[in-house]
């Protein structure tokens, strides 16, 4: 009896405490999701790479600080009051919370080291697939090389000296290793190149995209090499190359992170690199865009010129785009932003399909040529002195300006891109819809169907961004929608590696060079080449002739040709004229008038402000006390 | 990867409890056969009789009775009667039983043997309910409070709300007064990690529930309530102990004739206080004031707040006292309870049931075709049976279901109350009459204006919040059910030895919760052109809407508990040597059915042995040993298995013989010790979705990680995230803990006083890792267990007896509990090393909240120009009027270096209660004072401040905010404290209430700081309660018992804080805690 229990209680408890104990605890099936399954199988690792792009900022956001944090476009303060690209752009940048900074996890956009830790991840990894093509994996590794390239150099731009990810850096390397202290931007820029090279050598990194459906937006050879002259030029100029401001700039160690001496043979290579990206471009099929007469058969070379300029940037995937942002585009929503409420058949209810508050300020209407390509305040024959005030459009104005309607002197007499990519009020807003004969015009008073009628949806200046939106697109009366054709962001274009090559051949001193490739993009434009256009016109005839005349005409074309397309925050900053341009009143007429007198005075709306130290995005705080290694940007 | 060598898990599932079940039944099916062929082997002769117990001649169940000399022996049955087998050369019976003098028998001749025992009066009723059995009450060495159900009888249905200040070593306070979700927050000896997750282990008939469960506990059901505190007594719960452990066993039934006993309570209710908010006039007037002097421009024009002050038709000059709109002024609760115990020779029951009909405070609209009040019914159902299948063998089955059937807003009762106080008085009417052209409409012509200086929606639309319409718009119906199954097992195994009894439980539980909602869109109008000659408006749609009601579908909750243990125990004395031990084993799996992720959908699962050996010699010399080891499926496979021991020693000095001359004044004296570890498995951001810390979390197929290609932007390839990283070291929380006791009973036990101090190390609490740069670029953040709290304290508890000659009789007591603890190790940047030591956690309490030292108002925008750099831009965005902050660091700007911890604890550090009763003849009384000391919350400014939007966008831990509110604006009530005081132009003091009005949030001055900080503390008298006994102890008009009673609660409040309840806490907008009066009646059949 006494062993029969004994037996019993014994097999009790050891099945209790025995074998089965460690089975019951281990309920994970064993294909759950870890991170080693991502390289099993080549639709993963697809996947992955995939990610890697999604890492792109987003260009075409609030999120884009070259949109929401430039002076190029204001939003009334009812939409934007809260934007972190509003409060930045006037001074409010902070270092507890760094408004959009992709250094650390502070901000409200993403922390790119997390994206080049991926890089990294990627790179290790992309061999392990079983049934990964060796030429793909030759591909996909030169493609995650120019973006972890492009994030790098993303970063260098907005916070300077970065530590390089060369590696990724494990936790178990202890306190010290993972404390990794800020490279030279010399070093940085020297990285960047280096990877890029690395991916132009690439033998299976196509030049172009050869399958369109599927891969518009993927990385090509032209790319990188676009890539890298953006990156030679961006470090070859002021702000990096020779900027003594940064002289007591240094990492605990004391290495200098700025380096202090002018250096022209970085322009050099900036001007080498744009020439191979041009030659590599257009040895492809790149060229600059022109309007195809047949979509809008009869109208006149004006309308043409306009509807070219735009389409540069709108028509999706034309032939002088070299990147373009697939992930980031202008969506119908974004369009709308820009578009002015035009249609005639607009109700209360169909108006609010647009919001129609993305308003170029005054000071960027004022910043486009006159009709002769000089500058409104060089033009001889301008009247600037009555720019503000108002006169009625004449039948030679009619392609541009409603006949017969008045609008003030400014809107007059000006370049075919002012017209191309400005709305204002009276102005002509080709496409549409309409035929050229037919097309609608903006009527921006207060009361009128493009003027303020709710808290939000309206232009703040009276001017609208008409450049971006595509010229079919329309907003439709009745059933109250907007429909707009999708176009990616351009991350770089043609135009953009003329105009930086124009800008490298001057600081080189090759002047005459340089105007061939400035004139490119005049010519596109409608106007006559710079030396003649001055000579004629300007009251500073010899500009185009000198280095330093030719320099301010250069930065005054890139800013018009790449206007709204988030070029000028970064080119005002890369120039160090930042401090000079975004100290700045907000102008625009008064939309609150419901006349043509009250109408057109000069109101303005608010203030740009922006110091030395916002050249640079703070640290935040936080990062600063994880990693003593760290310095802080200068003034912060 | 050691993740391929998992096969099936869905095979193994169930092995482990499987086996523990088996098992059991096999060995039932031995024991039973076992003794059916047993008796008559030494059939001598035949012994019977009963055991009764000298005071009411009942039966005493469970006497052992032995043959001296011999193992044999049998236990009295429920009635106390008795039948053993003697040999022929023995005639000595042995009778003992815990609580009573043993007592030894010959037996000559007699074959019926009926003995009354005597009680030993040192030890009667000393048996105490403790993890997994019942040890006496000397041998307790550890630290524990068993409570009286009867002092848990309050006029209430949540029986959470009635601890405060009960239990000695609980703190507890309740944030919220909304039938349903009035749960008070209780924390065992206060709190001592920082991972949120401090609440204790509740325990009801042995198996894991909810603190919700917890909640519907009727205290008529309650056989024994106690709170285990030290490692002696939660070390047997191995991980899940280290919070402390509430207990709860219900009744069973009992040997005699059906008892019915029932209670009927009604009660009506109204709030302890509401917030006293300006008057309309006011409010406009400081609205106007807080436009101009921030230079903008004023908000009402004279004729709007002369037209209100003349109190125009209401439609066009609204002036709207929201709380007296959406809520009544009372409610009624009602609570029905009866049960019924008895049983006969075979088996025993108890049976309970209970209903209890809450109602809320909200007004439905007349025109509404449904009711959006508050609506809480709850039915209980509690059978609990005992059967003997032998004499040795005991079944008990245990049958629970609870249903709660709420019926109330959308948003819960918080979010209204909310609603009230941040909504404007005077910006539209909550309804406007219709207007002739709008006779018949078949809606609601809700009120509501345009929006105002930049909202998001279009001009002519609507774009406030409408309390009033939220709240008449819908209502949800939800209703939650648990229905609990147990068998439980016990053998006695006196075969083998003597005192050795083996038992089995398991239980399944489910809890089911779902809510329906069911809502229709408002319509919206507004009043235009009034004309006031004759009285006339005209009215505009602002927003269309749809009459017919749509159904949302709400939260649902689906989820399973199985739960199996077995255990051995053993009681035996040799002579003065008294030995107990128990042997437990113990399965528990959790499986949720609304899982959104593979790894939250994966059962939850804990195994473990634990063990208790106790031992005293003489009832004088106490010692004691736990131990519990748990296994974990959360935790990689080396780190799954957790051993915590503890060890208790006791001494009863009363009990030696040197003590007896003293005996009279000092009639108990007790010295107790112990230390010993306990683990906490509760870890990670909650149960059941931080788990698996060993693995990482991936998504891949992500479609917010993924990038779009091709022409048309028609390829979308998914992308990869990762939302954990895998570290196999996570593990449990530890805790090491020591408490030293002592009990001390003066003047014939007339007064008790028990005083315990304990402190804890409580050491690897997960926490987020902060030395990890960013630069790393790591996508989630990683956590280890390298945290460490250490807490200490002091509770105690102080009874007084008396009866009086003349049947009068007077009972005091009083509990008291000091909490503290402190950072010990937390991972942080090197404050010191950048001179901001003062930011350090180190050194902290945990509950402490962190902001700026505020000095006082600016004097004007010149001093803010010239003092360290706030928020904003002096003189813009701050300036005169404005908070002043204090510049620690010295380096010109008031960053997140110049924060310390300010105020005391939001968990208080002290809780104490104490109350008397007395009674004379057939009257009794009641009076129970409860207070919270040594606490600080904080005044939310922006959900305070008047005239701002405080419900777009989000603020933390806010009814409001959940709602469908988002994207609407609001403008907050004027609270008449602040309209009282606050820095005005006129008025420039630098140490006002409120500083400078503004009618956007000024980000300045709602940073967290001790401008804001109040004292939390109060004493409140909770209970008052005079009862009437007509009947007792014998029958009359059919009953047995009769007792009728008035109670009220929370009658009265102290409190420095004057703006709201106090016991609210930063949560003063919530739904207020009730003041009841209560009518009972109980009977007894």
């Amino acid at each position: 009896m006494f062993n029969r229990y004994k037996t019993v209680f014994l097999a009790l408890l050891i099945s209790l405490t025995g074998g089965s104990c460690g089975k019951f605890l281990d309920v994970v099936p064993s294909n759950i999701a870890v991170i080693e399954e991502a390289f099993e199988t080549r639709d993963n690792a697809e996947r992955f790479l995939a990610t890697l792009y999604n890492y792109l900022p987003p260009f075409v956001s609030d999120l884009n600080p070259a949109f929401t944090a430039s002076d190029e476009i204001a939003v009334n303060e009812n939409i934007s009051r809260n934007w972190a690209g509003h409060i930045l752009s006037r001074g409010g940048q902070n270092k507890v919370a760094p408004l959009l900074g992709y250094w650390g996890n502070t901000g409200s956009v993403s922390n790119l080291f997390i994206a080049l830790r991926d890089c990294n991840i990627f790179l290790e990894n992309v061999d392990k697939p079983f049934d990964i093509l060796p030429s793909e994996q030759e591909r996909w590794t030169a493609e995650a090389k120019i973006l972890k390239a492009y994030f790098h150099f993303y970063l260098m731009r907005m916070y300077g000296p970065i530590p390089i990810i060369r590696r990724n850096i494990e936790v178990s390397e202890g306190l010290e290793a993972v404390r990794v202290s800020r490279d030279p931007v010399d070093q940085v820029t020297d990285y960047i190149i280096s990877l890029l090279d690395e991916a132009i050598e690439n033998p299976e990194l196509p030049l172009t995209i050869t399958d369109v459906g599927a891969e518009l937006g993927r990385l090509t050879k032209v790319a990188a090499y676009a890539l890298k002259a953006r990156v030679l030029v961006t470090a070859a100029s002021p702000m990096f190359n020779g900027n003594t401001d940064y002289a007591a700039f240094t990492n605990k160690d004391g290495t200098q992170l700025f380096s202090t001496a002018y250096d022209e043979s970085k322009w050099t290579k900036a001007a080498e690199a744009c020439k191979q990206a041009i030659e590599i471009a257009e040895g492809n099929g790149h060229h600059l865009f022109r309007f195809d007469k047949n979509e809008m058969p009869g109208s006149s070379d004006s309308t043409y010129t306009k509807l070219t300029v735009r389409g540069a940037l709108t028509e999706p995937w034309n032939n002088e785009l070299l990147w373009g942002g697939s992930n980031s585009t202008f969506t119908p929503g974004f369009q709308g932003r820009a578009q002015a409420k035009i249609n005639p058949l607009l109700t209360a209810e169909s108006r609010e399909s647009t919001s129609s508050y993305w308003s170029p300020p005054l000071r960027i209407a004022e910043m486009f040529y006159s009709s002769h390509g000089v500058p409104i305040s060089e033009d001889k024959t301008y009247n600037y002195a009555n720019r503000y005030q108002t006169s009625t459009a004449k039948e030679d104005h009619k392609h541009y300006i409603k006949e017969g309607k008045i609008t003030a002197n400014l809107n007059y007499n000006r370049e075919p891109r002012f017209y191309g990519f400005l709305g204002f009020d009276n102005g002509i807003w080709e496409g549409h819809g309409q035929t050229e004969k037919n097309s609608f015009f903006v009527e921006a008073k207060k009361g009128q169907r493009a003027g303020i009628l709710d808290a939000t949806r309206y232009s703040l200046s009276g001017y609208f961004t008409k450049k971006l939106v595509h010229y079919e697109a329309v907003q439709s009366a009745p059933n109250s929608g907007y429909s707009a054709e999708r176009y990616p962001f351009p991350i770089i274009r043609l135009a953009d590696l003329y105009l930086l090559y124009a800008e490298s051949l001057n600081e080189i001193g090759q002047t005459a060079e340089a105007h061939v490739w400035i004139d490119k993009i005049r010519e596109r434009a409608g106007l006559k080449g710079v030396v003649d256009s001055w000579r004629d016109f300007s009251i500073s005839s010899a500009k185009p002739l000198n280095k330093e005349g030719l320099r301010e005409i250069i930065h005054q074309e890139r800013m018009i040709e790449l206007c709204f397309e988030g070029q000028r925050f970064w080119d005002l900053r890369r120039w160090k004229k930042a401090e000079a341009l975004m100290n700045s009143t907000i102008r625009g007429w008064n939309i609150q008038g419901e006349d043509t007198e009250s109408y057109y005075n000069i109101i303005v709306s608010g203030r740009y402000q922006f110091s030395s130290r916002d050249y640079l995005w703070p640290l935040s705080e936080s990062d600063i006390l994880a990693n003593p290694n760290l310095v802080q940007n200068p003034g912060w | 990867m050691n993740k391929r060598l998992l096969p099936h898990t869905s095979t193994v599932l169930y092995s482990g409890t499987s086996k523990v079940l088996l098992f059991s039944f096999y060995l039932l099916f031995v024991l039973l056969t076992k003794d059916a062929n047993s008796s008559g082997s030494y059939a001598d002769k035949t012994i019977s009789g009963r055991v009764t117990d000298p005071g009411d001649d009942s039966g005493i169940p469970g006497v052992t009775v032995l043959v001296k000399g011999t193992t044999l022996g049998v236990n009295t049955d429920a009635e106390g009667k008795y039948r053993i087998t003697v040999p022929s050369n023995r005639d000595t019976l042995i009778f003992s039983a815990v609580g009573y003098i043993t007592q030894e028998v010959v037996m000559g001749n007699k074959s019926v043997i009926d003995i009354q025992l005597q009680t030993d009066e040192k030890a009667l009723d000393e048996v105490v309910v403790v993890g997994f059995g019942t040890i006496k009450k000397d041998a307790v060495v550890g630290a524990m409070t068993s409570v009286k159900p009867g002092d848990l009888k309050v006029p209430a249905s949540n029986l959470t709300t009635a601890l405060a200040g009960r239990v000695s070593g609980l703190i507890s306070y309740q944030t919220s007064g909304e039938p349903g979700a009035n749960n008070a927050q209780f924390f065992v000896r206060g709190v001592a990690s920082f991972n949120n997750q401090n609440g204790p282990l509740i325990l009801i008939d042995n198996v894991e529930l909810t603190v919700d469960d917890l909640a519907r506990l009727q205290p008529d059901d309650i056989e024994s309530f106690s709170v285990l505190k030290d490692p002696t007594t939660t070390a047997i719960y191995g991980a899940r102990g280290a919070n402390g452990v509430i207990l709860v066993s219900t009744k069973s039934g009992n040997n005699g004739p059906a008892v019915v006993s029932v209670r009927v309570e009604n009660s009506i209710s109204s709030p302890v206080s509401l917030i006293k908010m300006a008057d309309p006039i006011t409010y406009m007037r400081l609205q106007n004031e807080a436009e101009r002097t921030r230079g903008r421009f004023a908000t009402y024009t004279e004729e709007k707040i002369k037209g209100t002050e003349r109190e125009l038709n209401p439609n066009a000059y609204p002036a709207v006292d929201w709380y007296k709109l959406l809520f009544r002024e009372a409610t009624t609760q009602q609570r029905f309870n009866m049960n019924v115990r008895g049983g006969g020779v075979k088996a025993r029951y108890y049976v309970a049931g209970s209903y209890t009909h809450d109602n809320g405070l909200i007004r439905s609209d007349p025109n509404n075709p449904f009711q959006s009040n508050i609506n809480l019914d709850r039915f209980l159902l509690r059978a609990n049976v005992n059967i003997d299948l032998t004499p040795k063998t005991e079944m008990i089955v245990r049958l629970h279901s609870t249903l709660d059937n709420l019926k109330g807003p959308l948003q819960g009762g918080n979010a209204m109350y909310n609603a009230a106080v941040r909504t404007s008085p005077v910006r539209f009417a909550p309804v406007i009459t219709p207007t002739s052209n709008l006779i018949g409409v078949p809606h609601i012509t809700f009120g509501n204006d345009y929006g105002p200086r930049g909202s998001t929606t279009s001009a002519n639309e609507a774009a406030w919040f409408n309390p009033y319409a939220e709240l008449q718009r819908g209502y949800r119906d939800t209703r939650r059910q648990l229905s609990l199954v147990q068998l439980e097992l016990n053998q006695k195994l006196d075969d083998i030895t003597k005192g050795l009894n083996l038992r089995f439980l398991g239980n399944a539980n489910t809890t089911s919760y779902f809510e329906n909602r069911r809502s229709y869109i408002p319509y919206f109008y507004r009043v235009q052109n009034y004309d006031q000659l004759n009285d006339t408006y005209s009215m505009v749609r602002t927003k269309a809407g749809l009459e017919a009601l749509q159904l949302e579908p709400g939260y649902r909750e689906n989820s399973s508990v199985f739960y199996a243990q077995t255990a051995i125990d053993y009681v035996r004395s040799f002579n003065k040597h008294n030995t107990q031990g128990l042997i437990v084993a113990l399965a528990q799996e959790f499986l949720n059915a609304n899982a959104s992720t593979v790894s939250a959908s994966l059962p939850s699962r804990n195994l473990g042995i634990s063990g208790r050996f106790n031992y005293d010699y003489n009832n004088t010399y106490f010692a004691e040993v736990n131990f519990g080891y748990n296994g974990s499926e959360r935790f990689a496979r080396n780190n799954r298995w957790g051993f915590f021991p503890s060890f208790g020693v006791g001494w009863l000095v009363s009990n030696e013989k040197f003590f007896t001359d003293l005996g009279t004044k000092i009639s108990r004296l007790k010295f107790r010790t112990s230390f010993g570890w306990v683990g906490n498995d509760k870890i990670g951001s909650s149960a059941a979705s931080d788990r698996f810390f060993y693995l990482s979390e991936v998504n891949l197929a992500s479609g917010q990680a993924g990038s779009v290609f091709g022409k048309r932007f028609e390829k979308n390839i998914n992308g990869v995230s990762i939302s954990r990283y895998a570290n196999a070291k996570v593990t449990w929380e530890r805790a090491r803990k020591m408490n030293v006791g002592m009990d001390l009973n003066l003047l014939e036990d007339a007064i008790q006083l028990r005083v315990d101090y304990f402190n804890e190390t409580r050491s690897s609490i997960l926490q987020t890792r902060s030395d990890i740069p960013s630069t790393l670029g790591l996508q989630a953040l990683l956590k280890s267990n390298v945290g460490s709290v250490e807490a200490w304290g002091v509770d105690g508890s102080l009874d007084i007896n008396h009866s009086f000659a003349n049947q009068l009789w007077l009972t005091a007591r009083g509990t008291y509990t000091f909490s503290d603890n402190r950072y010990k190790i937390f991972e942080e940047p090197n404050y010191a090393a950048i001179g901001a030591p003062w930011v350090s956690n180190i050194g902290n309490n945990v509950n402490v909240q962190k902001g700026f030292i505020a000095e006082r108002l600016f004097v004007d925008d010149e001093e803010a120009r010239n003092s360290p750099q706030q928020f904003g831009t002096p003189g813009l965005d701050y300036g005169g009027g404005d908070i002043k902050y204090k510049d620690l660091n010295k380096d010109g700007a008031i960053t997140s270096l110049d924060r310390v911890p300010i105020g005391k604890p939001t968990v208080p550090k002290v809780t104490y209660g104490f109350g008397a009763s007395m009674g004379y003849k057939k009257i009794d009384f009641n009076v129970f004072f409860q207070g919270l000391a040594e606490t600080s919350f904080s005044i939310d400014p922006h959900r305070t401040g008047p005239f701002v939007n405080s419900i777009t966008g989000s603020l933390s831990n806010d009814p409001l905010t959940l709602s469908s509110a988002n994207g609407l604006l609001s403008e907050n009530g004027l609270i008449q404290a602040y309209a009282d005081d606050h820095w005005s132009e006129e008025n420039p003091n630098i140490y006002a209430l409120w500083p400078r009005l503004s009618t956007t949030v000024n980000v300045n001055n709602n940073q967290n700081s001790t401008w804001w900080i109040r004292d939390g503390s109060f004493i409140r008298l909770k209970q008052l309660e005079v009862g009437y006994t007509a009947i007792k102890n014998t029958r009359k008009w059919g009953m047995s018992n009769l007792r009728v009673y008035l109670t009220g609660t929370n009658l009265l409040t102290w409190s420095t804080f004057k703006m709201w309840d106090p016991e609210l806490g930063g949560n003063g907008f919530n739904y207020p805690l009730q003041k009841v009066f209560n009518l009972g009646i109980q009977v007894g059949f």
